[in-house]
Formats: C-alpha cells, sequence, structure tokens
C-alpha cells in the first residue's frame, strides 16, 4: 500500500470500498477514486483514445486528460467520469474505458504499432475513397474502436435540476485568491457566492505544506470557510464547476449534488445547471500545471509534480516507491522538499536550468534532460542527458513540472485574447476581457501565496468600490511569497520516441510537425489537422506545448503564434443537466380544457395541438378504427347535435372609444359597421399583405368587442395587437386584454342545438331573437354567459362562453342532454372533418404564405377603406396570372385517401421539380359525400374548376386523378346555419 | 333550472407539503384587469382612490388595502384582487374585465420558497431586491406569471388552464430542495 499512515485531509474512521474493473478496494471518505486507486497501487487506469496506449493518472483536478472513467453498472453508467474528480463513496463501481478485452492486455493496442501510418490527418487521407465506404464501413469501424466510455442506449432515469441565482460578487474558486476575496467582499456587505470545483475549498492551500498566519494553508482555509458559512449574505457552492462566461455578467455553472453519494434519497437531482446572474466577477480559478514533452512521457507514473503533492500532502499517497522529478522552476524542488519529509525515497531531481543547487538531501541533475522513458504497462525507469552524459534511474514515478498556465479559459468566452508574460512564460487573462470580471491569484499569474491572497483582496476591495460599499479593514494575513523562478523549457527533441503533448487525443510533437509540414500552419488550422486541444478537457495541459512546438517550427515566439479559442464549457456538462426540467412531458407546459377530467371519463383519445391538450375522438365500444368514430361522430353532428370544447381559441376582450378603429385596421373587411350583438366573421393580415389569421368579432356594445383567433394564433395576434397600438397608432383610445382562460367555451352544432341550448338558457333564444350570427349576454343555471350564433361545421350552431369554474359542470349538462338528443361529444378528427366539406380554413391553409386571395377571401378585403397588409397583398406576383389560389379537390376514380402536402401537376406534364402546379393542405374522407375530399392550392385554381390534375405524393408512394371542383362540399348556401 | 358546481383551478391538486415548504390554493373573491383610458390615468387614480382607497402602483408594485389589492400589470394596466370593481365610477376612466376565473392563484410558503421558485423562475428574489409591495410578471417554467412576495413566500399566479403543469413543477421543485435540505 501506498497510503502513509498519517497525514492528509482523509478522514481514516471512515473506510470506503469501491471497486474497479471488478476488484473490490478500500479508500477512505476524503479520497478522489484517483487517489483511492493510487493508495492501491493501481497505476495503469485507462487506454488511449487512438493507439490504446496504456495511461496512467496524470493530474488531481479537472484537467485530467487520462483517467477517465465508467461509473455505475447496467443502463445507468456514467461514462466519462474523470477519477481524479470524482469523490469516493462506499459501493462506488468503476470501470476502465476503451479496452477490450482488459485493459492489461488491450487487442487494440496494435494501433499503436501501426502508428505510423496514423498520424494526423491519416483519417482525412485514407477515408475518402471509395465515397460510399464512409457511412456504412470506416465511420461504424473508427467509432466502435476509438472513444472513451459508452452509453448505455437506455433513457438516462436521474433526475437533473436548474436553477438561477442572483449575487453582488461571484468568486469563482476558492484557493487562497478566491477565499480572501470572499471574505472581503462578504465583509464589506456584498452578496457573495463562491464556487469551486473541488468538495473541499482551499485550492491548492489543501495540497501544499505554505503557512497562512502561522498555520497550515488548509487549516486557514477551513477557518475562513467556516466563517464565510456562518454569514447570511454569502452562498457557497462547492462541487460547482462555473462553465461559461455569457453577456450581461451571467455565468454558467454545474453544481454536482449526489455524484459523492452511495445512496441519494429520492428526489435528490444528480447535478444542477445554474445560471448565475452577478454584478461583478472575481475570477479566481488558479493554474494548470503544465508537462514537459519527451519521448514516451506518457507512461503510467508519470505525472504532473503538483499532483504528485496533492496525492502526497492531501490524500496521504505516496504515488511510486521510488519518485524522481523533472523541471524547469522551484516547484519540482518543493514537490522533493514535500516528498522527503514525508519519507519518501526521491531517485533524482532532473532540473533543465543549470545554475540551481539542491534544496534538500536528495540527488540533483542540473541541466539536464529527460529524454526517454521505460515500462510498458508502468514507468520502470527514465533516461536522463545531461553534460555529464546519458543516465538511466530506476523509478516508478516521475513527477513533471514545466511551470504554470494561469487558467484564463472562462475569460475567453466572449472573445477575449489572453496575453503573454514573458517572466512567468504564460499566457495571462487580458485586461475586461469580460465586463465585471476581474481575475486574481495564479488565474492572473500571482503564483505565490502573498500574491494570491493580496490580489485577491485587492479584487474585493474595487468591487466593493464599484457598488458603492467601502471595505472592511482587513487583517492581512502573512504568507510565503517565493518569486517565480523558471526556464521555458516545452520539449525535447532530439530522441526518436514519440512525445506526447495532447493525452486524450493522442498527439504527439510529431503530428504538430506534419501539420506544419503540410502547411496547417495557423494555430486554429493546427489545431484542426492534429485534434490536439479537441478532446473533453480541451486541452487543457496540451494547448500552450502544442502551441510552443508550432513556434519553434515556425521560428516565431509563441505569442506572434497566438492562441486557439476556448469556449463554454469549461469541463464537460451533462447534456441532462442542460435539458433539466425538459425531459418527457416536461418539455413544454401543457395546458388542459376545462372539460379535460370528462373527456378522460369518457376515453377520448387526446391530440396535443400546441401546448393544449384536446380530444381528438371520443370512440364507442365496438369502434376499432379512428374513423369509424369520426365519421359517426361527423353524422352525429349533421343529424342530431354534437359538443366540443373549444376554449383553446384565443378571445381577446376589446374596449375604448376607437375600439371599431382599431379593428377596422387590423381586419381586412369592416367591422365598425358591425351592429351591437351581432358577430362577422373576420380575415387580419400581415404588413406583407399575407393572412395573419380568421376568427369572429362580437360587438357586445358600442365600445366593446371580443375578437377570437385560431388556437395556434391566439398569442401572434395578441402582438400583432400591441404592436398596433403602441407603435402604429398610439393615439388611439383603445385597450384590450386577454379573457382566454376566463371563459370556457363550447360549441353546440347540429340541426338540434336549439332544442339543446334553449333548454339551458334563462332567455328565449329563437331564430328571431338570436339569429345566425348573432351573439347575446345569456344566463344558464344563474350564472352569467355568452351566446353567439356562429359556426365552424356548417350546421346550425352556438358557441357558449361561461366561466371557466363552470366549466366542466356546464359540459356535463351540456353531454347529458346532448346523449337525450341523439348527439354527444366529438373530437378534432370530426371538427377537421367538417369544417373541410363546408371548406372553412384553418393554419393548414394559413401558413402565412398566403394572402385573403389566394385563400379565396379575397372579397373580404374592403375595397373601401385601408387596412394593415392591403398594399402589399397587391403585389404583381399574388395578383397576375399563375397565383396560387385554394380549391376542392375530389377523385375522379375510387381513392383511399388524398395526402397532405402532395404536388399537383397538370396531365402530361413530367412530374419534377419546378413543374409543379400546387399542393394539397388538408383532406378527409366525407361521410355525407361517400368519397374522401381535399382542399388544395392550385395556380389559377379558381378557373380550373373541373380539370383533371395529378395528384403525386412520392414520399408515400400515393398518385391519383383529381377533379377540381368548388371548397364547399355541404350545403353550399348555408340554408343550414341560418335554419 | 340547472345547478352549476363551481370547480377551482387546483381542485384535486393542492394543497402539497414538502419538508418545510407548503403550496396551497389561493382563490381570491375576485381578480378585474383595469386598464385606464386613454389620458385618463389620473382620473382613474382619483376614481379608485375614493372606491377603493387605492393608489395606482408604479411600476413593478402593488398598493394594498385590508382585504384588496392593485397590482401593476403593464403600462396603464392594474390587477384589482380582493374586491368586485367599483364599476360604474371606475368605467368612466378604465376598461375592466373580469379575470376571476382566468387565474390560477398559489402560495408558496415556508423556507427555501425562494430557492424553490429559483427552480423555474430568472428573477432575482433576494428580499431586498424583490420585497413586499413589489409584483413582477415572469416566465415560470416556460409560462406566463406574476410573482408577489408575501409574508414567507411568494404568491404565484398561473393561467387556470395551466395549473396543472405549475403544480407539478413546484410539487417537484418542493420535492428535490427538501431532499437537498438534508445534504451535508
Amino acid at each position: 500500500m501506498s497510503r502513509l499512515t498519517s497525514g492528509g485531509q482523509i478522514d481514516r474512521t471512515q473506510p470506503l470500498r469501491f471497486s474497479f474493473d471488478g476488484k473490490s478496494l478500500a479508500g477512505f471518505k476524503g479520497d478522489t477514486l484517483a487517489s483511492a486507486l493510487l493508495a492501491n497501487d493501481i497505476r495503469l487506469v485507462g487506454r488511449s483514445f487512438k493507439y490504446h496506449r496504456p495511461r496512467g493518472i496524470l493530474s488531481a483536478g479537472s484537467e485530467e486528460p487520462n483517467a477517465l472513467m465508467q461509473l455505475g453498472q447496467g443502463d445507468q453508467t456514467t461514462p466519462n467520469v474523470r477519477a481524479t474528480t470524482q469523490e469516493l463513496y462506499d459501493g462506488l463501481i468503476a470501470a476502465s474505458q476503451n479496452r477490450f478485452p482488459s485493459l492489461a492486455f488491450d487487442l487494440l493496442s496494435v494501433n499503436d504499432l501501426m502508428a505510423p501510418f496514423f498520424g494526423a490527418g491519416f483519417y482525412y487521407k485514407t477515408f475518402m475513397w471509395p465515397k460510399s465506404f464512409w457511412e456504412k464501413v470506416y465511420e461504424p469501424f473508427i467509432r466502435r474502436a476509438a472513444g472513451l466510455g459508452r452509453l448505455s442506449g437506455k433513457a438516462d432515469r436521474a433526475l437533473y435540476d436548474k436553477a438561477f441565482a442572483h449575487c453582488d460578487l461571484l468568486v469563482i474558486g476558492g484557493g487562497p485568491a478566491g477565499l480572501m476575496a470572499a471574505l472581503t467582499a462578504a465583509r464589506g456587505g456584498l452578496d457573495v457566492i463562491l464556487a469551486d470545483e473541488d468538495f473541499a475549498f482551499g485550492g491548492r492551500l489543501n495540497s501544499e505544506t505554505v503557512e497562512i498566519a502561522g498555520q497550515p494553508g488548509a487549516g486557514w482555509a477551513a477557518q475562513v470557510v467556516t466563517e464565510l458559512a456562518g454569514m447570511a449574505n454569502v452562498r457557497l457552492m462547492p462541487r460547482t464547476t462555473v462553465t461559461g462566461a455569457y453577456d450581461g455578467g451571467t455565468y454558467a455553472a454545474l453544481q454536482r449534488v449526489s455524484h459523492h453519494l452511495a445512496d441519494p434519497a429520492d428526489h435528490l437531482p444528480l447535478e444542477t445547471f445554474w445560471r448565475i446572474a452577478a454584478r461583478r466577477t472575481i475570477l479566481a480559478g488558479g493554474a494548470i500545471e503544465r508537462p514537459i514533452a519527451f519521448a514516451n512521457n506518457d507512461r503510467p507514473g508519470v505525472m504532473m509534480a503538483s499532483a504528485v503533492r496533492s496525492y502526497a500532502n492531501r490524500f496521504a499517497v505516496l504515488p511510486g516507491q521510488k519518485i524522481s522529478l523533472f523541471t524547469n522552476n522551484d516547484d519540482g524542488h518543493r514537490t522533493a522538499l514535500d516528498l522527503l519529509r514525508l519519507g519518501a525515497d526521491i531517485a533524482a531531481v532532473v532540473d533543465t536550468r543549470g545554475d540551481v543547487a539542491a534544496m534538500g538531501d536528495y540527488p540533483l541533475i542540473t541541466g539536464g534532460q529527460v529524454t526517454g522513458t521505460s515500462g510498458r504497462l508502468g514507468l520502470k525507469s527514465i533516461t536522463v542527458s545531461s553534460a555529464s552524459g546519458r543516465l538511466k534511474v530506476a523509478t516508478d514515478c516521475l513527477a513533471v513540472s514545466g511551470g504554470w498556465n494561469p487558467s484564463v479559459h472562462l475569460t475567453c468566452h466572449m472573445n477575449g485574447r489572453p496575453v503573454w508574460r514573458e517572466d512567468i512564460a504564460a499566457f495571462v487573462p487580458a485586461d475586461n476581457a469580460i465586463p465585471g470580471m476581474r481575475v486574481a491569484g495564479a488565474a492572473n499569474g500571482d503564483f505565490s501565496t502573498h500574491a494570491a491572497l493580496s490580489a485577491g483582496a485587492a479584487a474585493a476591495a474595487e468591487a466593493l468600490g464599484d457598488l458603492g460599499k467601502p471595505a472592511p479593514a482587513t487583517v492581512f494575513p502573512a504568507a510565503e511569497d517565493a518569486p517565480i523562478q523558471l526556464e521555458p523549457f516545452w520539449h525535447f527533441t532530439g530522441s526518436k520516441g514519440r512525445a506526447w503533448l495532447d493525452l486524450q487525443n493522442d498527439v504527439t510533437t510529431k503530428d504538430v510537425a506534419l501539420a506544419h509540414r503540410e502547411n496547417f500552419r495557423s494555430v486554429e488550422h493546427m489545431k484542426r489537422y492534429t485534434t490536439l486541444g479537441m478532446a473533453t478537457d480541451q486541452g487543457k495541459t496540451s494547448n500552450v506545448g502544442g502551441l510552443a512546438v508550432m513556434a519553434d517550427l515556425t521560428q516565431r515566439s509563441i505569442p506572434e503564434t497566438g492562441t486557439t479559442t476556448f469556449r463554454p464549457p469549461y469541463s464537460p456538462v451533462a447534456l441532462g443537466a442542460l435539458g433539466a426540467h425538459g425531459a418527457g412531458k416536461d418539455f413544454a407546459p401543457s395546458r388542459f380544457l376545462p372539460s379535460d377530467a370528462l373527456a378522460r371519463e369518457l376515453g377520448a383519445h387526446f391530440i396535443e395541438m400546441g401546448v393544449w391538450y384536446r380530444p381528438s375522438l371520443f370512440p364507442q365500444s365496438g369502434e376499432t378504427h379512428w374513423r369509424q368514430t369520426c365519421d359517426r361522430e361527423m353524422r352525429m353532428v349533421r343529424s342530431a347535435v354534437g359538443i366540443t370544447d373549444i376554449t383553446p381559441f384565443g378571445k381577446i376582450d376589446v374596449q375604448g372609444a376607437d375600439a371599431a378603429v382599431l379593428l377596422d385596421l387590423v381586419y381586412a373587411n369592416t367591422m365598425s359597421s358591425l351592429k351591437q350583438g351581432r358577430v362577422r366573421y373576420g380575415v387580419m393580415l400581415r404588413e406583407d399583405g399575407m393572412a395573419l389569421d380568421d376568427g369572429t368579432c362580437a360587438r357586445l356594445g358600442e365600445d366593446h368587442f371580443v375578437l377570437t383567433t385560431t388556437a395556434g394564433a391566439a398569442s401572434d395576434v395578441f402582438a400583432h395587437l400591441e404592436f398596433c397600438t403602441q407603435v402604429l397608432r398610439p393615439e388611439l383610445d383603445v385597450q384590450f386584454f386577454s379573457v382566454t382562460d376566463q371563459w370556457a367555451q363550447f360549441s353546440i352544432a347540429g340541426p338540434r342545438s336549439r332544442e339543446l341550448v334553449s333548454g339551458l338558457c334563462d332567455e328565449d333564444i329563437s331564430n328571431e331573437r338570436i339569429p345566425y350570427m348573432a351573439c347575446a349576454e345569456v344566463t344558464i343555471g344563474g350564472i352569467g354567459c355568452r351566446l353567439f350564433r356562429i359556426s365552424f361545421s356548417g350546421e346550425q350552431s352556438y358557441e357558449i362562453a361561461i366561466p371557466a369554474r363552470y366549466g366542466e359542470a356546464l359540459a356535463r349538462e351540456l353531454g347529458q342532454r346532448a346523449a337525450a338528443l341523439g348527439g354527444g361529444w366529438y373530437g378534432l378528427e370530426a371538427l377537421n372533418a367538417l369544417r373541410i366539406e363546408k371548406g372553412y380554413l384553418t393554419h393548414a391553409e394559413m401558413t402565412g404564405q398566403y394572402t385573403a386571395d389566394a385563400l379565396g377571401i379575397g372579397g373580404m378585403v374592403s375595397a373601401k377603406k385601408d387596412c394593415i397588409g392591403k398594399v402589399l397583398s397587391q403585389r404583381s406576383a399574388l395578383v397576375g396570372p399563375g397565383k396560387m389560389e385554394l380549391i376542392g379537390l375530389k377523385p375522379v376514380s375510387p381513392l383511399k385517401q388524398f395526402s397532405g402536402g402532395a404536388f399537383l401537376f397538370s396531365q402530361g406534364a413530367r412530374q419534377v421539380l419546378g413543374n409543379e402546379e400546387g399542393h394539397v393542405t388538408s383532406h378527409c374522407y366525407s361521410p355525407s359525400l361517400d368519397h374522401v375530399i381535399a382542399m388544395a392550392f392550385l395556380r389559377d385554381g379558381r378557373s380550373r374548376l373541373g380539370e383533371h390534375i395529378i395528384m403525386k405524393d412520392n414520399a408515400r408512394g400515393i398518385e391519383a386523378v383529381c377533379e377540381v371542383c368548388p371548397m364547399v362540399h355541404v350545403d353550399p348556401d348555408g340554408e343550414r346555419l341560418r335554419g | 333550472m340547472v345547478d352549476l358546481v363551481a370547480k377551482s383551478p387546483h381542485s384535486g391538486l393542492l394543497p402539497l407539503s414538502a419538508g418545510q415548504l407548503t403550496l396551497t390554493e389561493a382563490a381570491p373573491a375576485f381578480v378585474s384587469s383595469i386598464q385606464a383610458r386613454q389620458g385618463k390615468s389620473s382620473a382613474l387614480a382619483k376614481a379608485l382612490q375614493a372606491s377603493h382607497g387605492l393608489t395606482l402602483p408604479e411600476v413593478g408594485k402593488v398598493t394594498a388595502a385590508t382585504d384588496h389589492r392593485l397590482l401593476w400589470f403593464g403600462t396603464d394596466q392594474y390587477l384589482l384582487i380582493g374586491a368586485a370593481p367599483a364599476a360604474p365610477s371606475l368605467s368612466e376612466f378604465a376598461a375592466l374585465t373580469d379575470q376571476g376565473d382566468a387565474w390560477a392563484v398559489m402560495h408558496l410558503v415556508g423556507a427555501g420558497a425562494a430557492e424553490v421558485l429559483a427552480r423555474h423562475c430568472p428573477l432575482d428574489l433576494r428580499t431586498e431586491r424583490f420585497g413586499i409591495g413589489q409584483t413582477a410578471r415572469a416566465p415560470l417554467a416556460d409560462m406566463p406569471a406574476i410573482i408577489t412576495p408575501i409574508a414567507q413566500g411568494f404568491e404565484i399566479m398561473v393561467l387556470q388552464s395551466l395549473s396543472r403543469t405549475a403544480v407539478h413543477h413546484l410539487h417537484q421543485a418542493m420535492l428535490s430542495l427538501a431532499a437537498q435540505a438534508s445534504l451535508i
């Protein structure tokens, strides 16, 4: 065991069991999966993406490229979980990825032998031909061979959550800079959110042996967190990664709520996706240590020096028995000192710099370079070159420190370009890259603890100043302030072996050289050609290294070479989290009818119309096909009486002295001439002359109207009225308000409808008092209702609007009374077929592409007045020969069904695109006629009545000869309506 | 004569509770829209003061008397809740519509009410930003809603046809927050 017997921030009183590739292992609370694996001497944790090279744990944070695991079992597994951030819990089941049959013996590691052929651009060059092979052969094969974890293919049953938060100051990162910033700002009275991706605040303080104010850094961090936790104006968000910076001070963040729990409670989400609106932000996300590229630098056992310190100091795990170091800065030496203190055996410290001295009792090779490694499934030795020659050093862990790259990612999310700082040989964020954001600490290149603390406090003081609050007097804790001593060293070029840059996408220095040779020299081209930095880690440990290699090749500086673009998310976000609250039925709100409960009792079939759930059919026993139900319901309406719930129609109450003026403007026809107590059918046009919507307009009083709109266009029409009154005619005295939800509304249609309605209403509703297109206030059971004599079926018909709370009760009453008259409920299928028999329009025809003339209601556009859309509806293309006109169609010989969207061709014309002369919009079977009928747009259709034409639907394989006919098939003179 | 029985939009859906939170139906006796006629805002203000003892609320505000309130709803638009509008005196200066059946009104009350609401509503719900006396029209899980702070929580109004969806989302959030409250 590599676990130290004491020390670290693990809880040895809480041992945990877990398994890796079926092997049962032990760890402690406070471990990550990675630290627990290392404590169990497991170094080989995965196979690489392309070459299936054996790989081990590289880092101790979210930048990890190698240690990706499949977590869980069965159909609820999660792939690509970074072992370095996954908290250990009792019963955790982890499996390595991308290997077959086993991690130690992987057949596809043959790819590695073929590596000379698989370099950058291999796929682009190789799988070009034959073209047809790509989809069927190459892609499936490559997908199987390459890749990371696997999805189960089953629906994810985990719960995800989404939430909004608001604060004065968002602090991203809970290391020394972030803690100091949060503390200063919170003491100064700001509402502070402190987010950190780790489950423990403290950042590097938890992994280093630095002291703050005379106590261990981790202790100081814990003390600050305790103070912050006690403040009402602070929200601590551990396990929360801020993944993106967006406009207006909005940030995206992913909180891992229950990934760390063995047995999460019911209703507990796995993750919460946050949108945080912050007036000011301090980015204190730290820095990521960078590797040095040398031959075979990807063996399990080669790690970052900072990670070795994390495992040793925080998790009390020595990642090797005999540890060596390769460094170009003082951090390598600090690592050696920490390890010595813990009793580790240091094989060698290799420093690229020539003029350094050992800081302690360890073998030091100055001016040296690691040029190679050995060990098939784990590091066994390294080869070191120096002025004194080549030397092979036996070691099972090599800690590498190539300096630090500030985590500039979030500052680039709004197109900020980082700035090169020569003294630390690293990119730092540009000033004001994100409005309202300041950057403090290592994220800004302030690497010493003292510098981080003071930068955090200063950034918070500035934020306080911005928001008009004085900075509190803060006793500033003392801490180390070691200067950076670094000699840039990126990669060793002298040896033959492959030197790896991007471990997750298997990109080597040679791939970058190949890109250069083939003239993909812009960094953006190089990135795409080699795929460097394009893996799930977005090249956190490889980007700058790749730039350095390209800079060398092009003999430019790194800043001249430039950087690629960092985009959100900073680390991967599950689609489940982004889609939280939107799975299944939650995708959109559901609106239910007042009669919904009754319809369900009656066994209705429902259909979603927009967000409304409306009954499509009310099947009766013995009906096995929807057409049987639909035909019966239609016959019922035509012969007796049918009821349907039409509450979803938009209802807009319009009042005011100028109400009629507005209506004359928005309706193509005239409404000002409408008498009180009367209803008129109307059509509205858009500015561009196309029909917007149709509906009815009832005049309840001199200055009081109620409009109906189609269900789907209710909000469009309302918005149109808002535009007209706010922008076009703001001087009009008009007030309108939606009353859609106030009224339940039912249609009672059929020759026996009056019989039914008159029995309900307390008033006389005779044909004399309430003729066709009349409206009146009536009472039903003492409740004030509105009665409209309008029809969408062609039958004698009434619509009753009743306050919604009585909707269900009235629905039940109507149903019973209709049954007594041989009638009953009818659904949308019958409603639609009834209106097609009458040639009435819906949005199948009013798609927004047709004028009133095309729809056959051009006569409604009043010649006596102007209206919105009138001028543009007269454009030459819309009025000249060849314009589309809505007509009816009937089959010439028996036809089973028309086809919505099918093209119409003239007989004898070649049936190719460009020759089509129109298309079918609506169709149904007409029980009245005993054959199918349709509505269709046809060029010059109204002058082609009687012509035979071909309907052709290539998708459904339907072709038929039809006759162009009038749209109205039933009661063309409207006698039933008026009867 | 027919005897029609009224059914409230939350019938069979509420009350619900989870952890320290409760979601209950609040069915105000009256809700009416009041829209000032062109140029009649100040006359309407006087009439409202005389008939209901209420001043016109500013944008995003509520004015209240003992048993009725006036919510700002839009430019020159208000909702009178809890009292029938004094129609003759108000009608001269305003268009009125009955909204008493249009809205489903709920009270979400208890510690963490803002956290529940924040699952579905992007408003800044911090008390100092959005407290008693304020109101807002805001989206609630893709539905138009009216959110008004009340003691220990919020009054939430959605269109009655959307009550089932609103209750579903709020209840799920209550259960989720109750479960998260027990996390260490």
